[in-house]
């Protein structure tokens, strides 16, 4: 047996080399966060305080691309049509979600709740770019949308929704809307699966009906999935691309400009890469300002 | 149906049309340098090869100005085409495409604002200023 004194310090080093192991462990994923996240931001905050064209000589300018941001119309216009997208990219799908994962889950389990799961969630595996194209052709004067509307005799309705200055971002907002409600239905068909069958039986012996059901139990037992698919989305609104860069490419007009095709084009096609950087980061404590109470709401209802 | 030059500017200045010119280059290790070098000149210079340019296409042949010029339908739009050619060529009026006049303006300006100008969203005065804008903070940023 050893002396007391020496076992506590074999701990201490066990101890020690355990730490040491932990870190060296996380050596991969730190590296992989600070330079692929880290250092590019600390980039990108740098650059937009510099009027350069990605090539030559970079002239500091202050905070003048910051103020441009401000002042550019067309800048605030793209910003405006991102929060107006947030009702197509967050509002349907997490509605509709809650609707179709209630209805779902009052189905019983066999080959239809699972085909409609699947059904439901098969647009999250498609790339956005490509769901972009295809909308795109199903929006065309002559494409699917119209032709249903034949079919069903609403033919009079029937426009080129994406050229149309009304149709143009609701149209590619429901685009998202169809990508993003499989996500919502399947993570709170997951939550309501965790959520105490004996409270349904409960509320249900206190004859409690279905409306009562859901804002009683489901809704609040669901407060976290919501608040993660409200981050995902919100964020998933604010910095779209794909889905306008392939199907509209923020036309007619400035009718669908979004900032992330704004800074693309910013800073890849005008070779302004400080204003566009400047763009970025604005966009950027944009989508913080927007999701951090978001967070913040749903850790203090927790309490 | 008639076609007409873009009036000038200020009455009885040169007209201003656009459009890019046909520039060619032969690789020096080329193996057979003599046979393009007389395909291009045989093109631009034959009466017969630039009648054939002016039936496929529908364009001026470019070219020498005292060259005699291909023979056209007379009052056909085509010879419309070549005399206002000839016009932008003798006043020295050709100028690059306004797309290509900075790195951002097609995508950023012109399109957009072409959307807006057709669809009567805006007039054409609002379109000219908007473009222009557009090109000044370009080469000023």
């Amino acid at each position: 047996m050893s002396h007391p004194v020496a076992r506590r310090a074999t701990a201490r080093a066990a101890a020690r080399r355990v730490t040491l192991i932990g870190w060296g462990l996380l050596v991969p994923a730190l590296a992989a966060y600070l330079g692929f996240v880290v250092w590019p931001l600390a980039l990108g905050v740098q650059y937009s305080f510099y009027d350069w064209n990605g090539v030559g000589v970079a002239t500091w300018v202050g905070v003048e691309n910051y103020l441009k941001v401000f002042a550019d119309q067309a800048l605030l216009g793209s910003i405006t049509n991102a929060f107006i997208l947030i009702a197509f990219f967050t509002i349907i799908p997490v509605g509709v979600g809650l609707v179709l994962a209630t209805l779902i889950r009052s189905l019983r389990a066999g080959w239809f709740s699972n085909l409609s799961q699947t059904v439901l969630f098969l647009p999250q595996i498609i790339p956005l770019a490509a769901a972009g194209i295809a909308w795109a052709w199903m929006y065309a004067q002559t494409g699917t949308v119209n032709q249903v509307f034949g079919w069903l005799g609403l033919g009079f309705l029937a426009r080129p929704w994406l050229a149309d200055y009304g149709t143009a971002l609701p149209a590619v907002g429901l685009i998202g809307s169809w990508v993003l409600t499989g996500l919502c239905t399947v993570l709170l068909l997951t939550g309501i699966g965790k959520i105490d069958t004996s409270l349904y039986e409960a509320i249900r012996i206190d004859g409690a009906g279905w409306w009562r059901e859901f804002f009683t139990i489901t809704l609040p037992g669901l407060r976290q999935e919501i608040a993660v698919l409200v981050t995902l989305t919100v964020i998933a609104a604010l910095s779209s691309f794909d889905i306008i860069y392939t199907s509209t490419q923020g036309g007619p007009g400035r009718a669908t400009m979004v900032p992330g095709l704004l800074i693309y084009r910013i800073g890849f096609t005008q070779s302004d890469v400080g204003q566009a950087s400047a763009f970025g980061i604005v966009l950027m404590l944009l989508v913080l300002a927007v999701v951090l109470p978001i967070q913040r709401l749903s850790r203090a209802a927790d309490r | 149906m008639t076609f007409f030059l873009a009036p000038p500017a200020k009455e009885g200045a040169g007209h201003v049309a656009m459009g890019a010119a046909n520039s060619f280059s032969v690789a020096a290790k080329s193996k057979h340098l003599n046979e393009i070098v007389y395909f291009l000149n045989w093109i631009h210079t034959d009466p017969a090869a630039r009648q054939i340019i002016v039936d496929v296409t529908g364009a001026s042949p470019g070219g020498d100005p005292s060259l005699p010029q291909p023979s056209v339908k007379p009052g056909s739009l085509i010879e419309q085409a070549l005399e206002m050619s000839a016009t932008i060529g003798a006043e020295n009026g050709q100028v690059d495409f306004m797309a290509n006049t900075t790195a951002g303006i097609y995508a950023g300006s012109i399109i957009p604002e072409s959307q807006l100008l057709v669809t009567s969203q805006i007039t054409g005065k609002e379109f000219v200023e908007r473009v222009q804008k557009f090109y000044e903070s370009e080469i000023g940023g």
